[in-house]
């Protein structure tokens, strides 16, 4: 089901949280709401599901008007960046409280719990407590808990940010393929582009409580709207007055036949990164200043690269550019 | 710690124990039964020993709830409102720890006895406060105030709002989220300060001396009827009046206990 804010603003006391933010998020989407911290992303989020109060604007989710409903009513799953697991119930207890609170039959809790502990992989810890699984299940379990009651929307708040780094990356891939196979339209927080980029299928960029930008992640990649977009959203370097992707920069030879646009520089440094180089010159041409270019290792190999060196530094054809 | 500090560190923290608490405590036990378990029957089941703990045990029925619903309510407001004049609530709480109980009691008196602001007015209705059971309670609750908001605060600012939140997401509405959630949650501070509070109010004799009377079989708490024991140069009944207010506190602590631990198996290895 579709979610719809419109004119959505909030402060928290002198501190400006969101101006004026209107959102579609169609439905069956997984849209990420991506920004850095305190950007008012989650703001954002606790208003769609009703945990805090927006100063004006209107949330609307599968067309229904949503702004005065407390939370209980909106038939929303949230999960807490921390989980919060109710500590004093076991796995099973903390899935079927949504079923319990709403007096559903015991035999129906008990099949319902059945299948979403199946689900999210934790059949075989119903009767621990939170305390006792590691961080990456008690996300899964705050996940059951939260479709147990079948939610309209799915709403996460930072899902993997208090994860260490490799189960991170299984939940990532196990969080598409869940999205993938419930098709429930989720919303979620993060502050990691590359996370944004691999999870969601709709990225919408937050920035001082303002939206920035929304499209698919290769949209925005390539076509950012604006200068910030375009710098947290991947690398970005400055070339001739124009702000452009490093990797998207060719390097040639000061004695190669310069591309027409080609400006004339120094070989600064050159970085080994792994399977890329970096590599920074001092721009004497046109364009004074310095900028970075991404390479592969082969071709900065067969390049011969070495600080001090002269070269002429050209956008390929380069995709995202941005005028500054 | 170095290993050769641990003996004579166990001996002066066992022999300061011993000192305060164990030896007066034992010699009191001692002395009730001196003259075998007929004479310590008799002279626990004497009128004014039963009334006496009858009493005692009616106030504690009625203070102890009072306090303990008291005690959340002001513990959720602090914890989970903001609002202004909150440090003033906080800091009032504090008073009876920090004032004397003789002058809690004093202050009753001024307000509530028959000179006191609302004495005439509640004399007019028939209702008595100082020198009967109704000042006797207020005296008890005034002085057992502050334990259970102490205990149960910091848990709850402790564990925090997510888990009342993530409830009210899956539908709970505000008792079944305090029922549900709230309350396990603060169980374990509620159980302490309620015993805390049990105890307090089984021991109090200062402020309960200053509004009571001491009026032999009618406002004659336990204490004061030990007190009034030893005056009277009965110290068979005044050890007697000790032992049964020492198991009193012993009974309370035991089932709080009791009832703490077969819940709190879940507690195992928690780490959050």
């Amino acid at each position: 089901m579709s979610i719809r804010v419109e004119g959505i603003s909030k402060r928290f006391g002198e501190a400006v949280a969101l101006d004026d933010v209107t959102l579609e998020i169609p439905t069956g989407s997984l849209t990420a709401l991506l920004g850095p911290s305190g950007g008012g992303k989650s703001t954002l989020l606790r208003i769609i599901a009703g945990l805090d109060a927006p100063d004006q604007g209107s949330v609307r989710i599968d067309d229904e008007d949503l702004t005065g409903t407390p939370a209980r009513h909106r038939g929303v799953g949230f999960c807490f960046q921390h989980y919060a697991p109710f500590r004093h119930l076991s796995v099973r207890r903390n899935v079927a409280f949504g079923l319990e609170i709403r007096r559903r039959p015991k035999a129906e809790v008990a099949r319902r719990v059945d299948e979403l502990l199946e689900l999210v992989g934790l059949a075989h810890l119903g009767d621990r407590y939170p305390a006792q699984l590691s961080g990456g299940q008690r996300q899964r379990m705050a996940l059951a808990r939260a479709l147990a009651i079948e939610p309209k929307v799915l709403l996460l708040d930072e899902p993997f940010g208090a994860l260490d780094a490799q189960v991170r990356t299984q939940l990532r891939q196990w969080l598409r393929d869940l999205h993938d196979t419930l098709q429930v339209t989720t919303v979620l927080v993060t502050h990691d582009q590359a996370e944004a980029m691999e999870v969601a299928d709709r990225l919408a960029v937050v920035h001082h409580g303002r939206l920035e930008q929304v499209g698919s992640p290769g949209d925005l990649y390539d076509h950012p709207a604006n200068e910030f977009v375009l710098t947290f959203l991947g690398p970005a370097t400055r070339l001739d007055g124009e702000w452009v992707r490093p990797h998207d920069l060719v390097v040639q030879r000061a004695e190669d036949n310069p591309h027409p646009a080609a400006v004339e520089g120094t070989v600064a440094r050159v970085t080994q990164l792994g399977f890329e180089v970096k590599v920074d010159v001092d721009l004497t041409g046109g364009g004074q200043g310095a900028c970075w270019v991404q390479l592969s290792r082969g071709t900065a190999s067969d390049l011969g690269l070495a600080p001090g060196q002269r070269v002429w530094v050209a956008r390929a054809e380069s995709r995202a550019r941005l005028h500054a | 710690m170095r290993t050769r500090w641990r003996l004579p560190l166990r001996v002066a923290v066992l022999g300061y124990l011993g000192l305060l608490v164990v030896l007066p405590v034992s010699t009191v036990f001692y002395r009730a039964f001196e003259h075998g378990l007929g004479a310590a029957w008799d002279a626990l089941t004497a009128p004014d020993a039963l009334d006496a703990l009858w009493l005692t045990v009616l106030v504690a029925v009625i203070a102890v709830p009072l306090n303990t619903v008291f005690g959340i309510g002001v513990s959720l407001l602090l914890a989970r409102h903001r609002f202004p004049g909150a440090w003033l609530l906080d800091a009032l709480v504090d008073i009876p720890l920090a004032v004397s109980p003789v002058v809690i009691g004093l202050a009753l008196i001024l307000v509530y006895g028959k000179t006191g602001w609302f004495g005439n007015w509640l004399a007019a209705r028939g209702i008595t406060v100082i020198f009967s059971l109704p000042g006797i309670v207020m005296a008890s609750a005034a002085v057992s105030l502050p334990y259970v908001v102490r205990e149960v605060l910091p848990v709850l600012q402790e564990i925090g709002t997510e888990q009342e939140q993530a409830a009210r997401t899956l539908g709970a509405g505000p008792l079944t989220v305090f029922r549900r959630i709230t309350l396990p949650n603060i169980r374990r501070g509620l159980a302490y300060g309620v015993t805390l509070t049990t105890a307090r109010v089984l021991g109090e004799f200062g402020a309960v001396a200053m509004v009571s009377g001491a009026i032999a079989g009618r406002t004659q708490t336990l204490t004061l009827f030990i007190s009034a024991s030893i005056d009277n140069l009965e110290p068979q009944s005044a050890y007697v009046g000790a032992v049964a207010l020492c198991l009193a506190a012993l009974i309370v602590l035991t089932v709080l206990t009791v009832t703490d631990r077969s819940r709190h198996s879940w507690r195992r290895g928690a780490i959050l």
